[in-house]
Order: C-alpha cells, then structure tokens, then sequence
C-alpha cells in the first residue's frame, strides 16, 4: 500500500480548494462561521491559492501518475482563480441572485474549481472523467439558480441531460481505448493506439471520438453545444459568464495536453478530426447566432463559435498552437467578462432581449462604449485584442498548411461581424421607442468594464506583455 | 523636425482628447484646427522631398523604424516614396475640406469629430506603413469609425448601407489578412512583414516557396486574395455596390472622404504592394484587369446616366473615374502608371468638390432628386457657377486637371490595349452626357418655385470648395508640379511591373 499523503505537499492549491469546500458546506450549518463575510472568504482562499501556485516549481507526477503537477497546471490553474474572482465580484454586483445562498453557491462554485484544476493536471483518462464529473454536476446546479424560474429548471436538466450522455459516451470510448491498449495514461494510450492509426482502423476512429466526445462537452464545441444556450440563458448573468470562461479554458488546458502525447503518426488523422470539429463549431456557433433576439444566448452562441476559433489552435496540434490557444484564453476572458459585466449592468431588471438596449448610449455612455469595444474585440477587429488572438491562430494554421481551415475560419469571422454590430447598432444608432425607468447603480461597473477596456485595447497596439507571458507557456512541453 | 512621418499620421488622434475639453458645439473648431496643423506640419515633408529618388523597393524617405512586436518580426516601420507622398497630400487637404464640410454637425458632435479624426489618423497611416502588419492594422482601424459615421449621423437607410460597406470591406480584407500571412510564411528569404524587403527581393528573383493551395499554384491564389481585398475597396465590378449605398447615405463630408481618400486606398494597395510582389501573375492577370477596367468605365457611366439622384449619380461616376486609373495601372506603361496615379490624386479633389456640392443643395432643399429641381441658375448663380466649374472638371474639360490625367492613361493605355482603350475613350463621352444633362436639368429650364428662396453657398461652404477648384486649375496648367513627386518611382515600379 503506498502511503498517499506526502504527495499533498506537492500539490498545496488542490489541497487548500479541498478545504475551502468542506469549509464552505459547513458555514450554512454552523452559526459562527455563517456571520463571516462569504465573498471576502472566498476572495482570501483564491488569493492564497494563486500564491501557493506561483510558488510551486517543476514537474511531479502524484497519484499514482493520475495528475501530473507542473507549469503548465499551474499557469492555467492561476488563469481559472482569476475568472472566478471575477465571477466572484460580478455575482456581488448583481441583483439576480439571492445573496443569503452565497455559502452554497460558493461552495458550488469551489467544487467546480477543484474538478477544473484536475482537468488541468489529469494525464489518465480515469481521472479525466473524475475531473469533468466534478465540474459538471455542481455547474447543472449553478444553472438552475434561479428557482423561480420556470426555464432555468429546463436548461439545467436538459442540462444534465447532454451531460450524462456526453459523458456516457466518453466512457465507453475509453472502454475502447482501454481494450486496445491496456492502459489509461496519456502516455500510453497513443502509443498504443499507433498500430491502429497506422492501419487506419476503424475502432481506432471510434475510440478516439468518443473519448472527444466528454471533453469537447465541456468547451461546448458541435455536436454536445445544444445545451448550451438554454444553460447560458437560464442561468444568473454572473454565472454565465463563469460558465463560458472558465470550464471552457479547463476542457482547452486538458484537450491540449491530451493531444500532446500524440505520435507523429496520428498527426495527420488527428489533425482531420479536430478540424472538422473546429470548422463546424464555429460555422454552426455563428449562424445560429445570427438569429438571437437574446443577448445572453447571443454570447452563448459566439462562445460556441469561439471554441471553435481556439479548435483551430489544438488541431494543429504542435507548441505553436498550444502557444496560440494559451494567448488566447486571457484575450477571451477579458472580452468575455467585459461583455457580461457590460449586460449585467445594462440589464436590470431581467430584460435580457436585445432590443431593450435600444439608445442606451444616450443614458449608459461608458457602459456602451465598453460592450461596443468587448464586441469588436470578440469580433477580432483591430485595433482590439481579439484581432491579435486570432491572427496567432490564423497563422499556425496557415503554417501547417490548412489553407481550408483558414479559410473556414476567414468566412466566419466575417459572419460573426454581422451579429456583433448588430448589438452595436441597437444599442448606439437605435433611438430609444419608450423611455424606460433610469437604471441606477454604483460606478463599480464602469469600472470594471473600463478594466477590462483598457488591455483589450493596449494588448491590440502592443501586444508584447502577453507574447512574453504566453513564451511561459512554450517551455511546458 | 524628427519624426515627422509619425506626426503628421497622429496629429488627427491627438485632437480627440481635446474634443471633451471644449463645449459640444466648439467641437467642429478642434477638427478643424487638427487637420489644419496636421497640414501645416506636413509642408516640410513636401519641401523636402527628394523627388529623383526611387524607392518602392528602396530608398525610402523619412523612414522610421522602432521594434514593435520582435518575435514577430513586425516593426513600426513608416517612410514615403513619390507614391505615397501624393495621396498623403491628397489626404491632408481632403481632411481640412471634410471638416469644413461638417459644419452643419449638429448631433453627437464629439462622437462625430473624435471618429472622423481616428478616421483621417487610419487613412494617413495606411500610406505611410511600410510593414504589412502595420499597414492591415490602419487598414482595418478605418472601419468601425466609417460605421459609425454613416450609421449614426448618414441618411435615411443608413443602418443598411453601413453595415453593408463594413461586411463587404472586412470580407475583402480578411482575405488580405490570410494572404499577408501566407506572403510572410513562404516569403523568399528570411521571413519578413517588410513589404519594401519583399519587393526588392522579387525583384532580384526571390520566389514564393507555397504549396498548391486549392489545386491552383500559390501566388495566384495569394495574388488574387489580396486583389480581391483591395478591389472591394475601389470599388471595382462587380463588388461596387457597396459605393452607391454607402456615398448615398453618408453624410456629406464622409461621402468626400470616402470618395477622396478611401477609395484610394485600394488602388494605393494595388501598387504597393499586390502587383509588384507579384509580377509575374500581374502579366497573366492583366488582361482581366484591363477587362474590369472598361466594365468599369463603361457600366459606371451607363449607370450613372440613369439615375434620378444627384448624389448616387456622382458615387456612380466614381465608379467608372476609377475605371480609369485601373485602365492606366493595367496598363502599367510609364504614361499610363503616372496617369493613374495621377487621376487618383485629381479624382479625390474633384468628386470630393462634386459631394460638397451636393451636400450644399441637399441642405437646403432636403432632397437630392435632379428631377425635382429646375431654373437654380437664377436663384443661386454662385452655386451654378462654382457647380459648372466642377461638372467640367469631372468631365475632363482641357485646362482642368483632370483632363491631363485621363489623357496620359489613354495614350499610356493605347499603346498596349488599342479596342480597351477606344471603348474605355467612349466612357468620356458618357461621362459628359450624364454630367451635362444633369447640371441643365437642376439648374437650367423653368424655375422650380418651390425653391426661388434659396440662399446661395455661405462663406464656409465657399471655404472648403475653392481651394479644391485652385487646385484643380493649377494641375491642369501645371501637372508637372504633382507629376514631379511621384514620376521617378511610378517609371521605376512599371519597369518592374513590365519591363
């Protein structure tokens, strides 16, 4: 029997998270800890998790090789506690959720963060599952928050639903992968796997499919994106907006180092299969969101399609592309949270269909002008951030010599265009046909939107800050 | 003055802040004061100018160079040589005309200015960038503001025709950003986003190591992604529809720039960088070009013979003018390239003096319908005179400078392309009916008396329209004094093109 415990030293954020959680489903039932400030609690417990992480050095394999604990799972896991402090400030800024329930949602949301950073660090599919399972289940929850809501109970169950599929699926193809193999390592897997591929096996396609299948769930790429939209509409704002973050840079973070212990001999077919899926992803991402009224299931839709943007990055399947999808993510998180904290503040009051923002630049003029700048930037236009991000993927994607995939990619962004200044045109050309009641609140919005602003637009002139940061990310494999 | 280049490309930008520091309605004195100085500055680089020399694919003046993104291998790099010059100076003083022509601003006035300056900041700095990252980037930072110009503050339809002009432009230029990329990939040599680098080499015989894309070689795939982004923009049949929409609903003064400068800027890509890295599909592609050009010409001019409105008359004239300059690059002989860019130079100030003018009858009037004028002459004989004065010059009267223009693309186009050139020469004739037969039905004939108390052009409107007539005389006398900038290099590029 192999004593597990002087591992835990080796990974002290997984251990601290684990705390937080038992802490956090504690606080409801005990009355001293109840009276303690829950967002601030929660706020210290990121915070020395983000320390604990930057203090961490090198490469440990833990758990009997279930987690590997290295630079890159600490990079990301940094990325993850970023997000949900944000989250964590968008939530006391909204008036969605009832603030009594914080303790549980906050526990929610820790478990959610525990299961994500198992996904950052997993290298045995066992634990893969282990991981997506642990930020599944409490995320159905988080979605049905808003109990009065009649939808919110449909999205979280139609919820579970693709879930349990998605990740039913996934299991069976490791019970594939498994039998061809003998092993549930990463490392072993491809390499056994190699004869198959090299004979173009069709039980090899199949294995490996399914095995996407759980994985690509949770970054909501085609075909598992059709809970989606209902889940992002239904949910409290703030928890949107984690949940299109978050989760989605956990599923990037464990596809790419999935992918990394590939042979070269898979390259090719590899290549093809994700491909097809980033191709479809955001072709199907943007045209259903050409048609939202809703600018909730508006950004779910573009959320869906820019997964399929950072597909683009995985399939080529070299550094390059891990570095392209790495500089990515903080890009995407800005523009991301922006855009939702921009659509919490214009939205009092649960009005979430677009035409209602008509003529809000007359009342909101900063609010508007940071939503205009979150959408051109998620549009990728220069001088913005999101330009920079995706010239990174266009580029490793023409490198490897997928002209389609580019061009695919081209034809998109062009439709995403489309719907992104429609939001822009309601909310600046658009006069407003009734006046509604003003909306009043604190400056803390503006600021953040600002906040978020501010790089997006610098990162776009110069982008070097973050080259160098992503250079970090270079060095993991 | 050190950094001279970048000054002038900035001065518009640095004008914005202060546009918040002045009371709403003293915002149109920033913008005017800004491009104002932005001209003022610019003069030494027109003094100093060294005109014997070449460049295009060296010897650039004022270069500036800084590292910008390293790893990337992309640089701040701005400078100018004769072909840029021209259409700068084009830019400076449409810029001072646009703002006068905004006077009449009277909504959003700071939102107004701020996108207009960050407008004439973009358009500046696509001709002075000389590395291809920097050049998209200016490329594509003239969009969202032109949106919003003609989106918030154009016409009638004005939702439609600015969405229309930014998904046409931005489907053309992601294309060009795909190419860029893959020219930067596969380029001869050391990889690099100098396009006066890349010039040079294929110049000394550097290829394009691409593969097949698609089944058809590299660089005419490459070539014609990048046409196509820039032919959108000038506009050439059959992606010109975006031009009668968006000139029609614009307001006044951004139906100048666009005219003047924007529709330039393709053009301006053709030269620096579409045709020269790529001279050999260049000499398969130019018999299409020339094709396009007469359709052009011809189909511009037959279209704007049949419309009833003054303003989408005129951005129809544009589309057949441009005809021309594309006639005189496709040609690419030493007349017809010095044409060409010639006419770019002469086409922005006299459409540009076209759309103030209409702009002038528009605000009074309220509409734009030839038919529904008549007999102005008599009530506004300032305005008719100063409206002759530029009707003639869209035709191409001699003594005019765009007479000069369009005769070096014919001569220049003749020599090569004898039917194109006789058909595209019919194109003038056109050009004159439609232009001729407008001018007598709003302002000859039986007066329309709903209109006998309208007031003639006021001193600002004067203000932005005869300096643009002075220039137009002066280069019909003198084109030399403009020929002169750009001839050396022009000489030089269509050696390179076809020598």
């Amino acid at each position: 029997m192999v004593n597990t415990l002087p591992y835990l030293s080796f990974i002290p954020a997984h251990v601290m998270m684990s705390f937080a959680i038992i802490f956090f489903f504690l606080a409801k039932a005990v009355p001293f800890l109840k009276r303690l400030p829950a967002s601030i609690v929660f706020f210290l417990v990121l915070i020395a998790c983000f320390w604990l992480e930057s203090l961490g050095s090198g490469s440990e394999a833990v758990f009997f090789e279930m987690i590997q604990v290295d630079s890159y799972s600490r990079l990301y896991n940094q990325i993850l506690f970023i997000a949900i402090a944000v989250t964590i400030l968008m939530m006391a800024n909204s008036d969605e959720l009832n603030k009594d329930n914080n303790w549980e949602i906050f526990g929610l949301l820790a478990t959610v963060c525990l299961g994500m950073m198992l996904m950052t660090s997993a290298t045995n599919l066992l634990m893969t599952v282990v991981a997506i399972e642990l930020v599944s289940i409490p995320s159905y929850v988080l979605v049905a928050l808003n109990r009065k809501l009649p939808a919110s109970k449909e999205a979280s169950l139609k919820y579970v639903l693709f879930g349990s599929f998605a990740a039913g699926i996934m299991v069976y193809g490791m019970s594939l992968i498994f039998g061809l193999t003998g092993t549930l390592k990463f490392s072993g897997i491809w390499k056994g796997l190699a004869e198959y591929s090299a004979a173009g096996n069709a039980i090899y396609f199949l294995a490996v499919l399914m095995t996407l299948s759980g994985m690509v769930f949770k970054i909501a790429a085609v075909p598992f994106h059709f809970w989606c939209p209902d889940a992002y509409q239904a949910a409290p704002t703030p928890i949107t907006a984690f949940l299109s973050t978050a989760p989605k840079v956990a599923g990037l973070a464990l596809l790419m180092r999935f992918f990394s212990y590939h042979v070269s001999l898979q390259t090719a077919n590899l290549t093809l299969i994700l491909s097809i899926i980033a191709m479809a992803t955001m072709t199907l991402g943007n045209l259903a969101a050409l048609k939202q009224t809703d600018i909730k299931r508006l950004l779910a839709y573009s959320s869906i399609s820019h997964a399929g943007f950072l597909l683009m990055g995985i399939a080529v399947l070299n550094s390059a592309g891990r570095q392209a999808v790495f500089f990515y993510i903080p890009i995407y998180l800005l523009m991301n949270l922006g855009a939702f904290m921009a659509v919490i503040y214009l939205s009092r009051g649960d009005r979430f269909d677009i035409t209602s923002y008509a003529g809000m630049i007359k009342k909101k003029p900063l609010v508007v002008i940071g939503l205009t700048v979150c959408l051109f930037s998620l549009a990728g236009l220069p001088p913005f951030a999101g330009f920079v991000g995706k010239f990174y993927l266009f580029k490793v994607v023409i490198e490897e010599g997928l002209i389609l995939l580019a061009v695919v990619a081209a034809i998109n962004s062009v439709i995403s265009l489309f719907y992104y200044v429609g939001v822009i045109k309601v909310m600046v050309i658009d006069s407003e046909d009734r006046p509604s009641k003003d909306i009043q609140t604190g400056g803390f919005p503006v600021v953040f939107v600002t906040a978020c602003i501010v790089p997006i637009v610098f990162l776009g002139v110069y982008w070097v800050p973050l080259l160098n940061w992503a250079e970090k990310a270079k060095l993991l494999f | 003055m050190s950094h001279i280049l970048s000054w002038v490309v900035f001065v518009p930008l640095i004008g914005v802040p202060f546009l918040w520091l002045m009371p709403a309605k003293k915002a149109k004195w920033i913008a005017l004061i800004a491009t104002i100085v932005d001209f003022i500055i610019a003069i030494p680089l027109f003094t100093h100018f060294d005109k014997s020399v070449k460049g295009v694919t060296s010897q650039m003046q004022f270069v500036e160079k800084l590292p910008w993104i390293p790893s990337l291998g992309t640089e701040y790099f701005i400078g100018v040589d004769g072909i840029s010059i021209s259409m700068i100076l084009l830019t400076l003083i449409i810029g001072v005309a646009a703002a006068l022509a905004s006077w009449g601003i009277s909504k959003y006035e700071r939102g107004y200015f701020a996108m207009f300056l960050l407008l004439q900041t973009a358009m500046l700095g696509v001709f002075v960038s000389l590395d291809l990252i920097l050049f998209y980037l200016f490329w594509e930072i003239m969009l969202f503001p032109m949106y919003f110009l003609i989106g918030i503050w154009g016409g009638p339809r004005r939702v439609y025709a600015a969405i229309k002009f930014f998904l046409y432009t931005l489907a053309g230029s992601v294309g060009m950003l795909l190419a860029i990329i893959a020219i930067w990939y596969y380029a001869p040599g050391e990889r690099t986003f100098n396009m006066i680098d890349l010039v040079q080499r294929v110049h000394e015989g550097g290829v394009f190591s691409g593969p097949m894309i698609f089944g058809f070689p590299f660089v005419k795939v490459v070539f014609i992604a990048l046409f196509i982004g820039f032919a959108i923009k000038v506009p050439i049949f059959p992606f010109h529809t975006w031009l009668p929409d968006a000139h029609v609903e614009a307001p006044t003064a951004i139906s100048v720039v666009l005219a003047g400068v924007l529709l330039k800027m393709g053009t301006y890509g053709f030269l620096r960088i579409n045709f020269p890295l790529f001279p050999e599909v260049f000499e398969w592609f130019r018999d299409f070009l020339i094709a396009l050009a007469v359709i052009n010409i011809v189909y511009g001019a037959l279209c704007a013979l049949a419309q009833t409105d003054l303003k989408k008359m005129i951005a129809y004239s544009s589309v057949s003018h441009m005809g021309f300059v594309l006639l005189g690059i496709g040609a690419a002989t030493t007349q017809g390239i010095n044409g060409a860019v010639l006419q770019m130079f002469n086409h922005g100030t006299i459409t540009a003096m076209l759309f103030l003018l209409v702009g002038v009858v528009y605000d009074r009037a309220h509409h734009r319908q030839i038919a529904g004028f008549g007999g102005l002459a008599s009530v506004t004989p300032v305005y008719a005179t100063v409206t002759s004065v530029a009707f003639m010059a869209a035709i191409g009267l001699p003594g005019m400078s765009g007479f000069i223009s369009e005769f070096l693309i014919l001569t220049g186009a003749f020599k090569v392309y004898q039917v194109a050139t006789i058909i595209a020469g019919l194109g003038i004739i056109f050009g004159a009916a439609y232009m001729l037969w407008a001018y007598q039905r709003v302002f000859f004939g039986k007066l329309n008396t709903k209109y006998k108390d309208l007031t003639d052009m006021n001193f600002v409107e004067l203000a932005s329209v005869v300096p643009l007539i002075i220039i137009v005389f002066y280069l019909g006398i003198l084109p030399d004094r403009l020929i002169g900038f750009f001839e050396v290099s022009l000489n030089y590029l269509s050696a390179i093109l076809i020598g």
